[in-house]
């Protein structure tokens, strides 16, 4: 017991044994967490050419999921005393089809740069609706964070608790738009059409921003656009990408990369910013030594800039 | 007083400059997101800038070593470590 509270004691007070610098803040220990990182993020790169079977655990940059969605929805429907949404597998269909349109034709707008609307991704996998939406979200690291971003814009507020909705189809795909890797979540509602009557669209809103978008974003990434065959898209790429909702319960990502590295650099930047207010706190009031080391107070401003930078980069767009 | 903030002088004035060299980064930071490949050099700038400016102060107040160079090294590293493993 003695002999942990001693290493304890040198791992972070300023003492004869650790040269009156904690033994956290020592060069030779950033050099020991450096290595830990790298071994950490090559450990997650390998993991799935090594083991083929864990691929659902390691192999998204999100941690997005379609069940969750769907669920987050319903739950915020609920909350309001809405009825929740029931799955379409033709609407799920949908929105897989426009989010691997937006990402081959590198655009991210409800209007394709060709003019193609929602709707008619809808129409051409055989979903006719009477009342039709659709919300769009990228680069959210989680769904509660991009739900939540959905619910304070009153646009897609609307959409997401409209009680003239009664079907849901959601499709999270990894891909690259523009010059980075992201995840686009496309949202699609829809009530189905009875025989004779009219559809209508519902977020009429819409059409304004996103034709300046789309503009925006094809003259950004000009020369990639191309014709996409709904009919063409391999199985492969898109299941490497999305959840299908036939695999809901089967394959869910139980953790990603960014989540994992995000938990062991809040954990690093904790233990580094708790061994250095110790030192501090220790020289200035209770020991006068005269040492040779960096600023305590200029760490501490560094990391907690970079800790501020990781938890802001955690919000993400939608449209 | 006055022999106070003469001592205090370049205390606050090295700061000042961190603080607003660290702030214009995460100001830059804010304004390229999401460009993936940008923040990931914004975030090697960081740690680039924390690491001159460590070395500068140490070098102009007379008390800089190899090791007190090497911390300086280490904490900027792992900060931009960190940030570009979550960007």
């Amino acid at each position: 017991m003695l002999a942990f509270f001693e290493t304890l004691a040198h791992l972070f007070q300023p003492r004869h044994s650790n040269a009156h610098r904690p033994k956290v803040l020592h060069p030779e220990a950033f050099a020991f967490y450096l290595v830990l990182l790298i071994w950490a993020a090559g450990v997650m790169a390998w993991l799935p050419k090594i083991a083929p079977g864990l691929p659902q655990v390691l192999g998204f940059s999100s941690a997005i999921t379609t069940e969750q969605v769907i669920d987050q929805t319903n739950q915020a429907r609920r909350s309001q005393g809405l009825e929740p949404l029931v799955i379409n597998d033709l609407l799920t269909a949908a929105a897989v089809s426009k989010g691997a349109d937006m990402l081959d034709k590198q655009y991210w707008a409800h209007i394709s740069p060709s003019g193609k609307q929602p709707w008619e991704f809808m129409a051409e996998v055989g979903y006719y609706y009477r009342v039709a939406g659709e919300n769009l979200a990228r680069d959210f690291s989680n769904t509660p964070d991009m739900i939540q971003a959905w619910l304070n814009s009153p646009t897609h507020r609307a959409n997401l608790l409209n009680n003239r909705y009664s079907e849901i189809g959601v499709a999270v795909i990894n891909g690259k738009l523009g010059d980075y890797e992201t995840t686009v979540v496309v949202q699609m509602f829809g009530t189905p059409k009875i025989e004779g009557s009219n559809s209508e669209i519902l977020t009429d809103d819409i059409t304004a921003v996103a034709s300046q978008s789309a503009t925006e974003v094809s003259q950004a990434v000009s020369g990639t656009s191309s014709t996409v065959d709904i009919s063409s898209l391999k199985p492969a790429i898109l299941a490497s990408a999305v959840l299908p909702v036939s695999q809901l319960n089967r394959s869910q990502p139980v953790l990603s990369p960014k989540l994992i590295f995000e938990a062991l650099s809040i954990s690093a930047v904790i233990l580094i910013l708790s061994a250095l207010i110790c030192d501090w706190i220790w020289v200035s009031h209770l020991a006068r030594s005269e040492r040779l080391v960096g600023e305590n107070l200029a760490h501490i401003l560094y990391l907690l800039t970079i800790a501020g930078l990781i938890a802001c980069y955690r919000n993400g767009l939608i449209f | 007083m006055s022999i106070k903030l003469h001592y205090l002088k370049p205390v606050i004035f090295r700061y000042l400059s961190l603080v607003l060299g660290l702030a214009g980064l995460a100001a830059i930071f804010w304004f390229l997101w999401p460009n993936r490949l940008a923040l990931r050099l914004v975030s090697l700038v960081l740690g680039v800038f924390y690491v001159l400016w460590g070395t500068v102060v140490h070098l102009k107040s007379g008390r800089v070593s190899l090791r007190v160079v090497a911390e300086y090294l280490g904490v900027a590293l792992l900060g931009s470590l960190m940030l570009w493993l979550v960007i």
